[in-house]
């Protein structure tokens, strides 16, 4: 995400105005798991850039969700497990 | 390494489910569960040969995750080594009714998904199920002894996976469920709608809710480890989710 520079102060202010944290906070979840349209995601996203509490709840959610990830992903099966579904299926006419 | 008696025991397992359903079709119908599969059979033109090398080429490589998601299911080794066999079986017998290049691992998952539930449903006992009124009622109330401070974002870094797959445990099926899809395994929203079979709206209600309980399950775990706490400010979110439901 990019920050506006000086040249763009007047776009900043407008897109700023346009969303206001309650509606980031709604939205947060959304962002995280790639649910909101590109131009809106962009928007929101300028959003959080700005504004202190959203940004921390913005990384609040964003830790949450890597934490699930991270604690939940990733078991394996036994290889008994896969041979004994390939037998099955090569029986099979 | 498994011991032979319970892969002798799986095998019998898997046997008795693959007849039922191929000498009793009327019951497959009126399990509405798996009844996708019968419903979106189409002709196939396809040899053996080639099937089976479209099945390990396509099928196959998501046997870990599916693993993973059943061990979440079931919450033992065994059950789950079944389910994946049953769910990979189903998917050869019903190959026809999976149309390729679609998404093959959202499909393995609503067989696998559907297999759950009718097996529960026919022993009648869901593995550690809790009412979610009755799980709301806790949460809420042990919500009392945090105290609302300044939040960190590392609150919940320091936690073990143990932790965390307990917390996910202790919640309903429903919402454990949708937060494997959408957190773990990064399904979209309407992939997660087809897999478990209930509108979008529904998905995102359930996975906020599903979040909140495990963020406070876990959250009162860091308080009791000496973590920083915060009160997270989720009533605006709630207000979407009523909405959402709605849809
Ligand atoms: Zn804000």
């Amino acid at each position: 995400m990019e920050q506006n520079d000086n040249t763009n102060n007047e776009n900043e202010k407008t897109i700023k105005n346009d969303v206001d944290c309650d509606e980031v906070i709604r939205k947060l979840n959304m962002i995280l798991d790639g649910e909101i349209a590109k131009e809106e995601e962009t928007k929101l996203l300028h959003h959080i850039d700005d504004c202190n509490n959203c940004l921390e709840q913005y990384h609040i959610e964003k830790s949450f969700k890597e934490l699930l990830k991270s604690k939940l992903q990733n078991l394996s099966v036994s290889v008994s497990l896969i041979q004994s579904i390939k037998d099955k299926i090569k029986g099979k006419s | 390494m498994k011991d032979k008696k319970n892969t002798e025991h799986k095998e019998k397992n898997t046997k008795d489910i693959l007849d039922t359903s191929q000498n009793n079709n009327a019951d497959i119908e009126n399990e509405n569960s798996d009844s996708f599969l019968e419903k979106e059979i189409k002709p196939i033109t396809l040899s053996k040969e080639e099937i089976d090398i479209i099945f390990e080429k396509e099928m196959l490589p998501h046997i870990n995750a599916l693993y993973t998601f059943a061990f979440r299911l079931t919450n033992n080794e065994d059950d789950a080594n079944d389910l994946v066999q049953e769910t990979y079986l189903k998917a050869y017998r019903f190959f026809a009714s999976y149309e390729q290049g679609t998404n093959a691992k959202a499909w393995l998952y609503r067989i696998l998904k559907n297999s759950f539930i009718n097996n529960y449903r026919k022993q009648s006992k869901e593995p550690n199920k809790i009412d979610y009124e009755e799980a709301e009622t806790i949460f809420h109330s042990e919500k009392n002894n945090y105290n609302p401070t300044d939040s960190r974002d590392k609150v919940f870094k320091g936690l073990l996976g143990d932790e965390v797959s307990n917390a996910l445990m202790a919640l309903p099926l429903d919402f454990k469920t949708v937060i494997m899809l959408c957190d773990v395994e990064g399904f979209t929203y309407e992939e997660i709608a087809k897999i478990v079979d209930t509108p979008i709206g529904t998905v995102r209600s359930r996975l906020h809710r599903g979040r909140k309980m495990l963020k406070e399950m876990l959250a009162k775990y860091a308080a009791s480890l000496g973590y920083d706490v915060s009160d997270q400010k989720s009533e605006n979110q709630d207000e979407e989710v009523k909405n959402s439901e709605t849809n």
